[in-house]
């Protein structure tokens, strides 16, 4: 599963437990008249992730470069996910990035649950 | 629905959908010219170009002294329209990429320069007036033909632009219009562009034979900028569109001002003046000026200039004019004795005299009778302010009004929050049977008759 993201053209060896996708709508506006009937304008439909990924324990030095690059002080990213049938690139800003310390034993710390939002920029659809 | 996307330029630059967070306009008319209001666009931009930044002394545009000039623009459906003309009223720097920008119209840029004003006994036209100020300001007008030749006299004093355009528009019923024209302030009246609207019975173009509507008819040509009338029902009108109703008024009393030369001789200057062109004003206008200690450059009836070659005494003397005041008024019960505070009073309209005094107040005192005010909102409408609008409403009625006022979001989605002041619309045939009015008991037969002649 680690090989199946690349963000600003580097892979990490982190497995990956689950990664969610959703497509999101964003429209200018969505009113009723007074028939009832609804008039909109639609932006775009942009695909959205949820990604969980696994233990550190595997490749410590991965999961510290994945983090690393997650909370980098840049404003977007250029992320590949597989797609139905190949993949599928875009600029995304990561948010909601958050992990947990299971135990540190000596110089080894076991780090799970580390999760990250990512948002695509631009609509993947117009 | 319509795709929309905004569009802002500058000379030769070009905001666009990527560009602009936010953007909207303000537009407002007035069809009387009661006041002559200022339309207005706000912006909110994103650059990085530091020919945008306010700090920067060598930037190319945004020259506050120049009013810079941009044009908006909404492009619906691939389709490129003009929102209008504006001009930068004020700028600030929210970050280091974002610009915002108030900016006003022609009317606000005619707010913002200086007229001297002047006194005309005998008449001038509309044309030859407003063309001045073209030439003045360098503002571009465009007349309705049936109003061009409409003659005007009587004072304006100094002033603006916009307060003697105002008091010009005001004493001939005409309006003055800058949304969604091309660079240039539409003056024209309601019952004009009325009469050629291409709808019908309502376009005063009924039937052949008509002597009243001869005229229109055979008009040489219709006028390039009359618009045509718009239908509005709920499958247009967004939800929570109310309909209210404004303030009652009983009458209208109109001061008239009748100028003639007078003999009286008024001290205007008299001092210490330095080596130079001296500009000096006065507080009613004069005539027939005499200067001592100094040559008078140029002159009008509300100022001199005066030049002095050897610094020391200058006195200015002048004539005045009379002014006699008449009260033309217009009351529904006919005699002026209602509640004093729905009576509007016009004391300060100078270039209403007594020639058209009588028809200025019959034509506000209209104006005021039409008290619906319909507020919706619309999607991308075509129709702009100052159209004629049929509305469609609860129990098959009908409300026939002109759009005074659209706030219009430029940038999501081009709606618009629209106000309409207008009436009942009374169809021909309801007319025929005498029904002219809700409540007329006299007529109420009639009113049902076709019910009981189905049964």
């Amino acid at each position: 599963m680690s090989n199946l993201i690349t963000i600003d053209g580097t892979q990490y060896d982190v497995p990956i437990v689950s990664m969610k996708r959703s497509a999101d709508d964003l429209y200018k506006y969505a009113e009723r008249t007074e028939d009832g009937v609804l008039h909109s304008e639609k932006i775009g439909v942009y695909f959205n992730y949820q990604i969980v990924f696994g233990k550190n324990i595997g490749n410590p030095a991965a999961y510290a470069a994945l983090f690393a690059k997650l909370t980098e002080p840049k404003e977007f990213h250029i992320v590949k996910v597989p797609d139905e049938t190949g993949t599928h690139t875009f600029e995304a800003y990561f948010s909601n990035i958050k992990d947990d310390f299971v135990r540190i034993r000596g110089s080894t710390r076991y780090i799970e649950g580390l999760s990250v939002n990512i948002i695509a920029r631009s609509p993947a659809k117009t | 629905m319509a795709k929309t996307a905004v569009s802002v330029v500058f000379g030769d630059y070009e905001f666009t959908s990527e560009d602009i967070r936010e953007a909207s306009v303000v537009e407002e008319f007035d069809p009387m010219a009661i006041t002559l209001p200022i339309s207005t666009c706000d912006l909110l931009l994103y650059t990085e170009d530091a020919d945008f930044s306010i700090m920067n002394p060598f930037r190319k545009f945004l020259n506050f002294r120049k009013k810079q000039p941009l044009s908006i623009y909404e492009i619906i459906n691939g389709k490129k329209e003009l929102i209008g003309l504006y001009f930068l009223d004020a700028w600030e720097n929210t970050s280091t990429t974002l610009v915002e920008l108030r900016c006003v119209d022609q009317i606000g840029l005619l707010d913002m320069l200086p007229y001297d004003g002047g006194i005309w006994l005998t008449p001038i036209s509309v044309s030859e007036l407003i063309g001045q100020f073209s030439v003045d300001t360098g503002i571009q007008f465009q007349i309705d033909p049936d109003i061009e030749n409409e003659q005007i006299t009587g004072w304006i004093p100094i002033c603006t632009y916009r307060e003697a355009l105002q008091q010009i528009c005001f004493a001939i019923g005409a309006y003055a219009l800058t949304p969604r024209q091309a660079g240039f302030i539409k003056i024209a009246r309601l019952a004009s562009e009325h009469g050629v609207v291409t709808q019908g019975i309502r376009s005063g173009i009924a039937k052949t034979g008509q002597l009243r509507v001869w005229q229109r008819r055979w008009r040489p040509a219709q006028w390039e900028l009359t618009r045509e009338a718009y239908r509005f029902d709920a499958s247009q009108i967004g939800t929570g569109s109310p309909i209210t109703q404004r303030p009652f008024v009983s009458g209208i009393e109109v001061t008239a001002h009748n100028y003639s030369l007078g003999d009286e001789e008024k001290d205007l200057f008299d001092g210490v003046l330095p080596v130079g062109t001296h500009k000096i004003v006065f507080s009613e206008p004069m005539h027939s000026l005499n200067v001592s200690g100094g040559t008078i450059d140029e002159s009008g009836a509300n100022h001199a200039f005066v030049t002095v070659a050897v610094e020391g005494n200058v006195s200015l003397t002048g004539k005045v004019y009379v002014v006699s005041k008449n009260l033309f008024s217009k009351y529904i019960s006919g005699n002026g004795n209602d509640d004093k505070e729905s009576i509007p009073t016009i004391k300060d309209a100078t270039l209403v005299n007594n020639a058209n005094a009588a028809e200025v107040a019959k034509r506000i005192f209209d104006y005021y009778q039409i008290r619906l005010e319909k507020r919706m909102k619309l999607f991308a409408p075509e129709a702009a302010v100052g159209d004629e609008v049929f509305i469609a409403v609860e129990s098959d009625q009908e409300i026939r009004g002109y759009i005074e006022r659209m706030e219009v979001n430029l940038a999501g989605g081009f709606i618009a929050e629209t106000v309409v002041s207008g009436d009942v619309l009374i169809l021909s045939r309801d007319r025929y049977a005498g029904v002219c009015a809700t409540g007329q008991s006299n007529v109420l037969q009639y009113r049902f008759r076709s019910g009981i002649d189905n049964q």
